[in-house]
């Protein structure tokens, strides 16, 4: 544990009555509360905060907010360490740990350090030439690079916390909660909208926090405070604060991801730790401010080497001096100021290198009160030191062009702190995801927002408004117009008095030259490595646009995108072209504007959330049976019901066999059923069938097959007329869905002429189907008001009663080819109905069967499920040619007839059986004539469904087979290239059980 | 996420409706085989304004017509299926 | 014979009663099934304003316009759609016969029904939900079928902070575990079914 010998005694918005301890690197280290991880380490003295990506060279703190791209770290640790975090928006807690990355074995003695010493071998472009040959190597070679150029760890275990997503709606958002973005909301909200304001820091005030600068006579941070307050204690207004505007999508759609926990060791008992709000607004105002840029030099990668805003809100902000001697290095007017609260927080200013000659009254006066040296008309072209930071700084004139090489007539200073300020560059990623496009202002040296697209307008810093006084103004304006815009009357909004500061007009300056003796690097992008010769290599090697200059040397990359190096980049590639900024371009800003933890996108969408699950009315009991689950579509059905020691297999083996035998009953409630009323019902039923259901009777089923209009069959079921004008149809489980909208679509598109009204009616009605020799007896047991004799209520008929009580509707159906019935009960009564009938059933055997056991019933007797109707095969290769009626229009009927569709060659449903009689056949295997044909073999057909058949007692299967409803008989080859497995196979009829139907009707 | 104006619901996101093809063809009232493979296989594929057709399935229901553009999602105009859009060059203009 | 059949709640096995969650001094939300009651499924033949107040008069309900809901002699009508509402009320007659030119379907065992109340109940929902939930703009007496997470959910407004929510009985389990856990942060309690 150590002092903090570079904290002030006093100044700054840290608590020092609160004291923090962490750990960095293992060490532990003190901070206040209101510190951020970056300035309690830089209080600290540690200024070796990481290493780079490629070169792994050592970097220290060099932005003080988003704009940092050096100091990114592991945080936390175990289940909750989460890597690439940028230490300088990290606010810091008790007990909070972090570990530098990308170095080994430690930061201070890294091995990786070697790739820069190597670095004349990794130019450019270096893993695209090097690696990619030959390919069958790439995935050996990327695994090291990964190893040696990764950056920080993902956690490998399960995230203990939770995450949160909300929707709102409001009049106007407000992104950006500094001086701006404040004026807005306050006006907004004066005029009675309803208001959100985002920001990302922990309070409201953006640079004010970081400045001097008094408004409305008192300091910006007080003047921010008191706003925020007050904005806080409106009805019409949320402020967000922690929390990061991240996308701006369509129709006005903003993402924000809100930091709930995260300034937290932990979140609180069902805190979640961080929440993505979705927000709609009508008006939206960006105010998201400006980043200030680098300047590119010899060594301006080096620790202590930092943007001016970074050294002043260190000192300002949290009264840490950042160094003891420092040089300011500026091509601008903002250094100014800054300088001088740096020297009044007890940094040593040993002078303002200001490259440009001439310098404004206004500013010299300010170097001057602060008794600061300024050198006008010099640069820095090298920074010197080591790991631990910048030790001097060699200083030259400013060069007349700025194709200048290499320069001569340098001189040192000494300084342990070098600030340097490039200009400014607004933070226009907002409004380019909305779609606005920018123009670059020559005067102040930066792209800014040109032609809006969306409902939005921009104030303050990001739209290159860089004076307090421009931002307090525009900010209100933007308000009230964001207002105006949104249809309500705009208040008026006096606008407080602040202090003067001077306008920002770089000089441009993209590149200085080397001096001599010292040819050092010149990054552009310190995030990825990317220096000032790799973009004139790439321009070499023809990589000129700035999409193909930002892949082939990746900058603008990484977690920070390019923010404090695009400008930058695209001015030198412009250079090089030899044509000005504008005609180079950006590339595209996208969504989010920084980085956001997967798990916050999830949200609650995880687990069962993840996609949610349907369970029937019988479901508790299935579970409590032991029976393992299926999912189809989103329902989970009951595979089978293994007895003790008893496989699944056995389970289902056995069903299958006791309810020829004896009587079973399964749960079908996840049959689609659609209600049909209306008076021209049976005429739209007409028009979606083949088969006709004018001559239906009431209390009749009818079986009946739907076509696409392609001609291909679409789903198949039941249609039972249950009054003079209603019906009721069912549909596959999976086609529940589809097809009622497919009836919605036609009911509501292409015949709203007709009188149909559709309901869907899955979820009212539990229904299990009871089949088997004996069904009729558990039934007559249990069901009061229906006459079940074979007279009374013969196959496919419908009946309506009562089963304890409750109203029942009983169709005498089958899908298993035995005496079967389904019933349907009012859900809420499925479980008692489904415990009745097992009750009632004892002594006959009654036994529940899975899907398991229904699919082998089914298959034994031939009927078609979704893999025959599989989107190929037409109503005549099911088997359903004699249902196609003549006699009417319906859907499919045109192009059902033609060529390739009635051609000779169709695949026709027929069934398969082992010539050996029990070799079982393989899932999905082609049926060929001889599997070892030269290739390509040809395919004669293809196994749709197979299973081992208890009551055929041999393994049996579906498929459809080229002609083959005339090649009964044939034997061919189910070959399996998938399970290596050939079985030589039989073509017979489809139905193996019963073909007469004599069980179905008895 | 899109903010599409249902004609019974009013503004609702995007996530409510699902889509459902294309909204300038209709089913042909013959036996024409031609205009049959029209229908079932031949879209344009215009890069701007485009005629949709939407269904609000977790709302009401009802099938409801848009005019998106396709390059920047806006939408112009919607209307239940039995109405008109307004004519493409006022949306143009 | 068989004894009368049961009902049974489709949250049933996951229903218990009492408080959960970020408790304080009091709930933020309280959560109560509201179980039984008849609730009917109404179409009616066209959407003109005639023949709604025909179909009306014949149920002996109001069937309020979209995205509203209303009451009389103690039936609660939810509008669903363009001629569709959801008719609940403690015991309604045969109305088919009343009305034969509408489509009535029973449907009480369709959705269950979960009433949500207290101060944070439109937060609970604005966490899974796109609509506009704001008190000024969803008002007592409006209704709306729309997302909540993945589920499709009817919610109908009762008073400023308490809605009910008509949730596919499929899913009410699911749907359950999402309203409790969400609810969860704002401290909740579940009250006994009513």
């Amino acid at each position: 544990m150590s002092a903090q010998p570079f904290r002030n005694g006093a100044g700054g918005a840290v608590d020092r009555t609160k004291p923090l301890r962490f750990r960095f690197d293992g060490r532990e280290y003190i901070g206040y509360e209101g510190d951020t991880l970056a300035s309690a380490l830089l209080a600290n003295g540690v200024r070796l905060l990481g290493r780079s990506f490629k070169y792994h060279r050592p970097r220290g703190l060099f932005g003080a907010g988003f704009e940092d791209p050096n100091a990114l770290v592991q945080l936390r640790s175990g289940n909750r360490t989460e890597p690439n975090i940028q230490a300088s928006r990290v606010e810091l807690y008790d007990g909070l740990v972090a570990e530098s990355q990308n170095r080994w074995p430690s930061l201070d003695f890294d091995l990786g350090a070697l790739t820069g010493v190597f670095s004349r071998l990794f130019p450019a472009g270096f893993y695209y030439k090097t690696f990619m040959w030959p390919a069958s190597l790439w995935m050996t070679y990327e695994h090291v690079i990964r190893n040696i150029a990764g950056m920080g760890k993902s956690p490998v275990e399960p995230d203990p916390d939770r995450y949160a997503h909300r929707y709102q709606h409001c009049d106007v958002l407000v992104a950006g909660g500094g001086p701006a973005g404040i004026m807005a909301a306050c006006a907004a909200a004066e005029s009675g909208a309803r208001v959100v304001l985002i920001e990302d820091a922990p309070r409201l005030g953006g640079a004010l926090l970081s400045s001097q600068q008094r408004i409305d006579r008192m300091a910006g941070a007080d003047w921010a405070a008191r706003q925020e307050t007050a904005l806080r204690g409106m009805a019409n207004v949320r402020v967000l604060t922690r929390t990061q505007a991240a996308g701006y999508y369509d129709h006005n759609t903003m993402i924000a991801n809100e930091r709930v926990a995260d300034h937290l060791a932990e979140p609180a008992p069902y805190q979640p730790r961080q929440r993505i709000w979705h927000f709609r607004a009508r008006e939206i105002v960006l105010a998201a401010g400006a980043m200030e840029r680098p300047l590119v030099f010899a060594g301006n990668d080096l620790p202590n080497v930092m943007l001016v805003s970074a050294a002043r809100t260190l000192a300002v902000r949290h009264g840490v001096r950042a160094g003891n001697r420092a040089v300011v290095f500026t091509n601008n007017a903002s250094a100014y100021p800054a300088a001088a609260e740096m020297a009044a927080a007890g940094i040593r200013i040993a002078a303002i290198v200001d490259a440009r000659a001439h310098i404004p009254d206004d500013e010299r006066a300010i170097a001057d009160k602060a008794n600061i040296d300024v050198l006008p008309g010099h640069v820095v072209v090298a920074a010197e030191g080591g790991k631990h930071g910048v030790s001097r700084c060699v200083i030259a004139r400013t060069p007349d062009s700025p194709a200048t090489e290499s320069v001569t007539g340098t001189r040192v200073i000494a300084c342990d702190l070098l600030a340097v300020s490039g200009g400014w560059t607004p933070s226009v990623h907002l409004f380019s995801q909305s779609r606005g496009k920018l123009k670059f202002d020559a005067e102040k040296s930066c792209f800014v927002p040109n032609t809006g697209f969306q409902r939005e307008r921009s104030a303050g810093a990001c739209k290159g408004d860089f004076t307090l006084s421009a931002c307090l103004e525009g900010g209100a304006g933007a308000g009230l117009d964001a207002c105006k815009a949104a249809g309500l009357t705009p208040a008026t909004m006096p606008v407080p008095a602040c202090d003067p500061e001077p306008d920002v007009y770089p000089l441009a300056l993209w590149a200085l030259p080397w001096p001599d003796g010292n040819h050092d690097k010149r990054f552009v992008d310190l995030q990825n490595d990317v220096t000032a010769e790799d973009v004139a290599l790439a321009h070499r090697e023809g990589f000129r646009s700035v999409e193909h200059l930002k892949r082939y040397t990746t900058l603008g990359m990484g977690t920070d995108q390019g923010r404090t190096s695009n400008v930058n980049g695209l001015a030198l590639m412009a250079g090089h072209r030899g044509e000005d900024i504008p005609a180079v371009g950006t590339t595209t800003f996208r969504q989010p504007f920084s980085p956001i933890t997967m798990g916050a996108v999830a949200g609650d969408a995880i687990d069962e959330q993840m996609s949610p699950l349907r369970r029937t009315a019988m479901h508790d009991w299935h579970e409590k049976a032991g029976a393992p689950f299926v999912p189809a579509g989103a329902w989970l059905r009951a595979q089978a019901y293994p007895g003790p020691g008893e496989s699944l297999r056995d389970a289902y083996l056995r069903e299958a066999a006791h309810v020829r035998r004896h009587v079973g009953i399964v749960d079908v409630s996840t049959l689609g059923k659609i209600d049909v009323q209306g008076r021209d019902a049976a005429e739209f039923l007409n028009r979606l069938y083949i088969n006709g259901f004018t001559k239906l009777d009431v209390g009749k089923c009818r079986y009946g097959v739907m076509l696409r209009d392609d001609g291909i069959a679409y789903d198949d079921g039941t249609v039972t007329r249950i009054a003079d004008n209603r019906y009721l149809v069912t549909t596959t489980t999976v086609h529940a869905g589809p097809v009622l909208n497919y009836m919605e679509r036609h009911a509501q598109i292409v015949w709203p002429e007709l009188d149909v009204k559709l309901t869907s009616v899955t979820e009212d009605w539990a229904a299990i189907a009871i089949a088997g020799p004996h069904s009729r007896d558990v039934l007559a047991r249990v069901i009061d008001g229906i006459e079940l004799s074979n007279d009374a209520c013969p196959f496919m008929a419908y009946r309506e009663g009562t089963l304890g009580g409750v109203p029942v509707r009983l169709f005498r159906i089958s899908f298993s080819g035995e005496l079967a019935y389904e019933i349907n009960v009012p859900a809420d009564y499925g479980l008692a109905a489904w415990e009745a009938l097992l009750d009632a059933g004892k002594d006959l055997h009654i036994s529940p069967y899975g899907t398991e056991a229904m699919g082998i019933l089914r298959i034994e007797k031939g009927h078609v499920v979704g893999s025959e109707i599989n989107g190929r095969a037409t109503a005549d290769d099911l088997g359903f040619g004699r249902m196609l009626s003549a006699k009417k229009r319906y859907i499919g009927d045109v192009l059902k007839d033609r060529p390739a569709l009635t051609e000779p060659g169709r695949k026709q449903l027929v069934g398969i059986r082992p010539v050996d009689g029990r070799s079982r056949i393989p899932r999905a295997a082609q049926i060929v004539r001889d599997p070892d044909a030269a290739r390509p073999v040809i395919m004669e057909g293809e196994v749709t469904s197979v299973c081992e058949s208890p009551n055929v007692g041999m393994p049996i299967g579906l498929a459809l087979v080229k002609d083959g409803r005339a090649r009964i008989g044939e034997k061919l080859i189910a070959a399996s290239p998938v399970m290596a497995t050939n079985v030589a196979v039989e073509i017979c009829d489809p139905v193996f059980i019963d073909p007469a139907g004599e069980r179905l009707h008895g | 996420m899109l903010e599409i104006t249902c004609p019974w619901c009013g503004k609702r996101a995007q996530t409510e409706f699902s889509y459902e093809g294309d909204a300038t063809v209709s089913r042909p009232d013959t036996c024409d085989e031609k205009a049959f493979f029209d229908y079932v296989y031949l879209r344009d594929n215009p890069r701007g304004w485009h005629d949709e057709l939407w269904q609000h399935t977790a709302g009401c229901r009802r099938f409801v017509k848009v005019r998106r553009h396709v390059t920047t999602h806006e939408i112009a105009a919607t209307a239940k299926p039995g109405d008109a859009l307004p004519a493409l060059e006022e949306t143009e203009r | 014979m068989v004894e009368a059949l049961k009902p049974r709640s489709a949250l049933e096995s996951a229903y218990r009663p009492g408080p959960f969650g970020a408790v304080g001094a009091a709930p933020g939300v309280t959560l109560a099934e509201r179980r039984g009651g008849t609730r009917l499924h109404v179409e009616c033949r066209g959407d003109d304003a005639e023949s709604v107040l025909k179909l009306a008069d014949a149920l002996g309900t109001a069937l309020p316009a979209a995205g509203k809901a209303a009451e009389k002699n103690g039936r609660r009508a939810l509008w669903l759609g363009p001629a569709r509402w959801l008719v609940t009320g403690g015991d309604l007659p045969d109305l088919a016969a009343a009305a034969p030119e509408a489509a009535i379907n029973d449907v009480s065992s369709a959705k269950t029904v979960i009433r949500i109340s207290g101060p944070a109940s439109r937060d609970v929902l604005a966490s899974g939900c796109p609509l506009d939930l704001d008190a000024a703009v969803f008002k007592p007496g409006m209704t709306a079928s729309s997302l909540i997470g993945h589920y499709t959910v009817l919610i109908d407004c009762i008073d400023a902070d308490t809605f009910d929510l008509y949730v596919a009985r499929g899913f009410a389990l699911s749907f359950w575990q999402w309203l409790t856990e969400n609810a969860a942060e704002f401290g909740a309690e579940v009250k006994a079914a009513i």
